[in-house]
């Protein structure tokens, strides 16, 4: 029972490489260590860019000053640390993990590589519900109004897609092209009403289409922690329906699992953390599409790795974003969703031409 | 026993199935033979539970399934389709190990896992365990289908057209391995065949689907004639039984009597 060591090779990533000659077992004992390590490895990482993170910013402390003012008051740095950094980079870690997380459920609940909260309407709909209490309420509106309208029409949306796909069988292609209608439906109704608004309304919506992380403070980050995380368990525990639903759908029901059912309850589930995600901190969308991706090209697809490890190359993709965003153009601070982007395309890019799988 | 009675299936206001009758005892192999669309997937569906027959029933070992829990189900019979779609990168070791899901929930046990090792090492697929499923030839995944149906470790095999797209040798291994296990573990098999000559090697019992009806069944020799074939494929044909095995000699479309004639070969 030797793997054979070439045939392994030929389209390896490092994980799948039998360089001795391992029996099945022991190659399978390797493989689940190698993704366990990852996990560890990106939650220090995410660790580590946090701590760069809360040391880097405009007010120049140095990281002892840091260091002390988070367990000592010394007044301005103190609120500095406590008000400024800290909540914000607690947000990143937050959004950027929600994202991560509801791309890859979204990505394996419709079978789909280019599903992700944002190409199916979710972040198309909260855009809207902001720009309609901007309009309405008037500018300079206070937060939390805006933050409830775009949580309100994200889950309008997904209410929507799951309503449609109820309505005639839970097929992830009725899921997928009802997101894109809603997609286009909401982008026509957010030009419309930019199209009428006045300038300063028309400069708050596009401020809010930039995606910023510094709008929310401790209460905010309460809410969209529960928002984010409580879903969390059910979803891991469905880590193996998951993996079977990947084989399809038929598939899935011959060994105990039900498609309609797994779906409906994932895009409730993914919708919610996505609008916890988006509601305080604007558009942010790259993240769902392409953690899940740069998670599965290193560790495979099974999603008991899959779905935390996303949530985790989410949130340092979104520290690190964060960092840039604040240092690159300093003091300058360039919006978050525009670094995302800037950072996160050329790198995927570049995985995508490295990577020696194909698959899709 | 696992048997089906009275099966009935419409697909929006088509009848597909009327009045199947349909059973498989321990160590029997059945196949499921007739044209293309005649319902012997949508059959092997509705026994597996997949879908919902419009009127009818299906019993394992005298229990009606639909009084059954989805693993239940699982845990007695096994469906193995004629592929699997994949979009993301799967091992064949992860494949054949979601064969086992009805037996955990979160983690596999070093059971289930020992468990897949040796179909692994039995089927000869050690050298594939680390690949990705897309790297495979049609004859090896196919194989490795076959090892997940087996992982199931069900009393019930439900394989929909087991050797579609194999080469000759693989497709004899492949119904041998079927056979063996049929015989050798008390495993009752239900499969659909398109091949008239591998299903009589290799069935106990053959059952003759025409438009939505069984046209015939029972004992190979009995049910593959050349009358019945002309009535349900449409096709002339001689059977001939050669060194112990029927064989069928497809000559032309029926109703066509000058066409497709055998190449003469011009004496010198």
């Amino acid at each position: 029972m030797k793997a054979d060591c070439k045939a392994v090779c030929r389209g390896c990533d490092d994980h799948t490489c039998l360089r001795a000659n391992l029996t099945v077992g022991q190659a399978v004992h390797r493989q689940v260590g190698r993704r366990t390590l990852f996990l560890v490895l990106m939650f220090l990482l995410m660790l580590g860019t946090m701590a760069v993170g809360l040391c880097v910013g405009a007010s120049g402390m140095d990281p002892g000053d840091v260091l002390v003012s988070l367990v000592k008051d010394t007044g301005r740095n103190h609120s500095i640390v406590w008000m400024l950094r800290l909540p914000r980079i607690l947000m990143a870690v937050l959004v950027g993990f929600g994202l991560g997380l509801a791309g890859s459920v979204f990505q394996v609940i419709l079978r789909n590589p280019l599903a992700s909260p944002f190409t199916l309407g979710v972040g198309s709909a909260a855009g809207f519900g902001a720009v309609t209490v901007i309009i309405f309420w008037g500018s300079g509106c206070h937060l939390h109004r805006v933050a409830g309208g775009a949580f309100l029409f994200s889950l309008l949306s997904a209410a929507v897609m799951i309503a449609v796909a109820k309505m005639k069988r839970a097929s992830s292609e009725t899921i997928i092209l009802t997101g894109i209608a809603l997609m286009f439906l909401f982008s026509a109704l957010t030009s419309l009403f930019q199209y009428m608004g006045t300038m300063q309304q028309v400069y708050e919506i596009v401020f809010w289409f930039f995606g910023s992380l510094s709008r929310a403070g401790w209460a905010e980050i309460g809410v969209a922690a529960a928002m984010i995380l409580s879903p969390l368990p059910l979803l891991l525990r469905s880590a193996w329906d998951f993996n079977l639903l990947a084989y399809g759908d038929e598939s899935a029901l011959a060994l105990g699992v039900n498609p309609d059912r797994l779906r409906m309850w994932g895009v409730t589930a993914a919708s919610l953390i996505t609008a916890g995600c988006i509601c305080f901190t604007g558009v942010i969308g790259f993240v769902g599409l392409v953690a899940p991706h740069i998670t599965r090209m290193i560790i495979g697809n099974d999603h008991r790795f899959l779905l935390p490890g996303s949530g985790l190359v989410g949130a340092v993709i979104l520290v690190t974003a964060d960092i840039g965003g604040r240092t690159l153009w300093a003091p300058q601070v360039i919006p978050i969703g525009i670094v995302t982007s800037f950072i996160g395309v050329p790198f995927f890019v570049f995985l995508l031409m490295k990577r020696t799988r194909e698959y899709w | 026993m696992l048997e089906a009675r009275q099966i009935f299936f419409e697909y929006s206001g088509h009848k597909v199935l009327s009045g199947i009758e349909a059973s498989v005892e321990k160590a029997e192999v059945v196949s499921i033979v007739g044209p293309n669309g005649v319902g012997k997937t949508t059959l092997l569906k509705c026994i597996a539970g997949i879908l919902k027959p419009t009127r009818g029933y299906v019993r394992v070992e005298g229990k009606d399934i639909r009084d059954m829990a989805r693993r239940g189900i699982a845990k007695q019979l096994t469906y193995m389709p004629q592929s699997l779609p994949f979009r993301f990168p799967v091992t064949v070791f992860d494949t054949i190990l979601s064969g086992r899901r009805p037996y955990f929930a979160w983690r596999p046990s070093r059971k289930d896992l020992e468990r897949v090792e040796r179909v692994i090492e039995e089927m000869g697929l050690s050298d594939l365990a680390m690949r990705d499923m897309d790297q495979l030839s049609g004859g090896q995944a196919q194989k490795v289908l076959l090892a997940r149906a087996l992982v199931q470790d069900t009393r019930y095999l439900l394989l929909d057209e087991p050797n579609t797209g194999l080469d000759l040798r693989h497709q004899l291994e492949l119904l041998e391995t079927v056979a063996v296990l049929a015989k050798g573990k008390g495993i009752g098999v239900i499969m659909a065949m398109h091949d008239l000559n591998l299903a009589a090697r290799f069935s106990d019992r053959i059952m003759m689907l025409h438009q939505g009806r069984i046209f015939s069944t029972g004992a190979p020799a009995e049910v593959i004639t050349a009358d019945r074939i002309r009535e349900v494929y449409g096709v002339e044909s001689v059977v001939i039984c050669n060194n112990g095995y029927l064989h069928v000699q497809v000559l032309r479309c029926a109703g066509e009597e000058n066409r497709n004639r055998p190449v003469q070969t011009r004496a010198r």
